[in-house]
């Protein structure tokens, strides 16, 4: 068997394992019966390695695969392969300054529709910013914003890039915590651990639907391009985050910005971009604290960032929308228990798992978020299938 | 022979001296207060709002300072900014470590009276803990509280200019205990100490 997988469209279509084809959207699969088969352990496995891709991903539907925008696989009956070695390959000549030229050339395809930049005081949202502001753009700047404690040193950067660049409108977080109306997720193709941070998108697709804005850039992958171990790729072009579509999994995008007109990319969703990054950082190994990007992008940036290597921890955010969120929680698994019948969504496993919700367990966090976010998309379907 | 060695005088009459560390409570109210037992070090809550507090003293609030705002810090020196230690400091400072581990940090108070006899090993706070997780290596790391109580005894800065605190990550029940000395947080490992709000000080006059 060999099939050619070719995903011209800025959004997921999924190939249809049984049947050998692609398409489009899978709303048809999505019964009771099918719900009732999916796969809870499918779906913590890929949120743990956060997979984007099908060659690691592990079927929650059985036969169905969810196949990254703007890609091209092979499938030989058995495992996918890339088959787009065009981005993988080659390098541009290494300096900053090529890298400004290349956002320099991006910008000016773009600007003519509404832009929006997040600003969310941290490193990599500043450096877009700070190049922006060099190439004399002055986007609008939207994100969240809160006065907690473990926030300060962000909300420090948010207010230094406002005083230098002003058109700026923060949410507060507290209005908008993670779990917030999870009863009222958006229904959606396929669980994925975005979904309870879904309200968090609505207050900044308004924002930008109120000030014209049909583009929004976010600092979303930035990580994996400023931290990882370069050398660990070596010979093998495919492990490397050369492709855009391995910034960002496309949930916010499909379900939260597209309705209200407006799409979301990373700022670093260009193949020109991440193919100059990795080239300025090839051979360097991992940096957790960014201390490559904060000096190399040094003046483009609040003396803050490079100075110091503060960065914010979630949890305490997390924590408090987990306890405020209990019985809408509560709610989910017994619909989930409904339809599955998996011993996981048993009222006695969700009071274990929500008991001590407040004290931070990395191993309980993450089987309480993939169940969560499991039951969620459950709950959405059949909500809005009326049962 | 033996007795004069177990004697606190001449325990003391060796190049250490009595300074206790002093508590100061910082507890912050947002719908329940939250604190720390200078005794038992534990993190309560209560519904009870603040009483009223004493004066903070000029130390502690100038170290607060630094802990509210972090970005007033001086950059942490590395272990290759700071001066090596030698063999003979670096048995001390494990030496000490090794009692602070023992006694352990269910006895919080007892942890602090160990740490109030003071032996300055080294002049500065940051080279002592530089020196502890060299000498220790990930041994050492995640117990902050031991840590910082080596600091408070063995740094000769420490006593003039600097504060140890404890604090909790709310809502979680996450603590963490951590040092300012002289407009800096002196440990280049600890990168988590901004998150923490310090709700008990501790200091020597």
């Amino acid at each position: 068997m060999h099939v050619e997988l070719s995903n011209r469209r800025r959004d997921v279509v999924y190939f249809d394992r049984t049947r050998g084809r692609l398409v489009t959207d899978i709303w048809e699969y999505l019964t009771p019966d099918t719900l009732r088969k999916a796969s809870l352990a499918a779906h913590e496995r890929n949120m743990l390695l956060y997979v984007f891709r099908p060659d690691q991903y592990r079927e929650v539907l059985p036969g169905l695969v969810p196949i990254p925008p703007r890609s091209r696989w092979v499938f030989d009956g058995r495992t996918f392969v890339l088959n787009d070695m065009r981005t993988a390959r080659g390098g541009s000549p290494a300096s900053v300054h090529r890298l400004v030229l290349s956002a320099a050339r991006l910008w000016n395809a773009i600007r003519s529709g509404g832009v929006a930049v997040e600003l969310s005081g941290g490193l990599d949202t500043s450096i877009v910013i700070g190049i922006l502001a060099r190439l004399g753009a002055r986007p609008l700047l939207i994100g969240m914003c809160t006065d907690r404690f473990e926030f300060r040193t962000e909300r420090t950067v948010q207010d230094t890039i406002v005083r230098r660049y002003g058109n700026a409108h923060l949410v507060p977080y507290e209005a908008y915590l993670p779990f917030k109306d999870i009863l009222l997720t958006p229904a959606h193709q396929l669980p994925s651990p975005s979904s309870v941070f879904h309200a968090q998108g609505a207050p900044i697709a308004a924002l930008c639907q109120e000030h014209g804005v049909s583009l929004a850039l976010s600092g979303m992958g930035l990580d994996a391009l400023f931290c990882d171990d370069m050398r660990q790729w070596g010979a093998d072009p495919v492990s490397r985050p050369c492709y855009p579509w391995m910034l960002d999994d496309e949930w916010f995008n499909e379900y939260v910005y597209k309705p209200h007109g407006i799409r979301c990319v990373s700022a670093g969703a260009s193949s020109a971009l991440i193919r100059g990054i990795c080239a300025l950082r090839n051979g360097l190994a991992s940096d957790p604290h960014k201390l490559w990007a904060r000096s190399s992008f040094a003046e483009f940036l609040p003396c803050e960032l490079t100075r110091f290597a503060y960065k914010a921890d979630h949890n305490g955010l997390y924590v408090e929308g987990l306890q405020k969120a209990y019985h809408d929680i509560c709610e989910l698994f017994r619909v989930a228990y409904d339809v599955t019948l998996l011993n996981e969504f048993s009222p006695r496993e969700c009071a274990i798992l929500m008991r001590d919700c407040h004290a931070v367990d990395d191993k309980r966090d993450k089987t309480l978020l993939g169940r969560i976010s499991f039951a969620a998309w459950i709950y959405a379907i059949m909500r809005d299938r009326g049962c | 022979m033996v007795r004069m060695r177990s004697s606190p005088r001449f325990a003391l009459a060796i190049g250490m001296r009595w300074n206790y560390l002093k508590q100061f409570a910082l507890p912050y109210e947002a719908g329940l207060t939250w604190e720390i037992s200078a005794r038992s070090g534990s993190l309560l809550k209560r519904r009870s709002p603040l009483g009223q507090t004493d004066a903070m003293p000029a130390k502690v609030a100038e170290c607060l300072r630094y802990c509210m705002n972090p970005y007033l810090c001086a950059p942490t020196p590395t272990a290759n900014e700071s001066a090596s230690s030698t063999p003979d400091e670096l048995s001390r400072l494990r030496r000490m470590y090794r009692t602070l581990d023992g006694i352990g940090s269910g006895r919080f108070h007892l942890s602090r009276l160990y740490a109030s006899i003071h032996h300055s090993v080294f002049s500065s706070t940051n080279n002592c803990l530089i020196s502890l997780s060299f000498s220790l290596g990930e041994t050492a790391r995640h117990h902050c509280f031991q840590r910082a109580l080596v600091a408070a005894k063995s740094s000769a800065s420490f006593l003039q200019t600097g504060t140890l605190f404890v604090g909790a990550f709310l809502p979680t029940v996450e603590m963490h205990a951590w040092i300012i000395d002289d407009g800096m947080q002196p440990d280049p490992l600890d990168r988590e100490w901004i998150h923490f709000r310090p709700l008990l000080a501790l200091y020597c006059e």
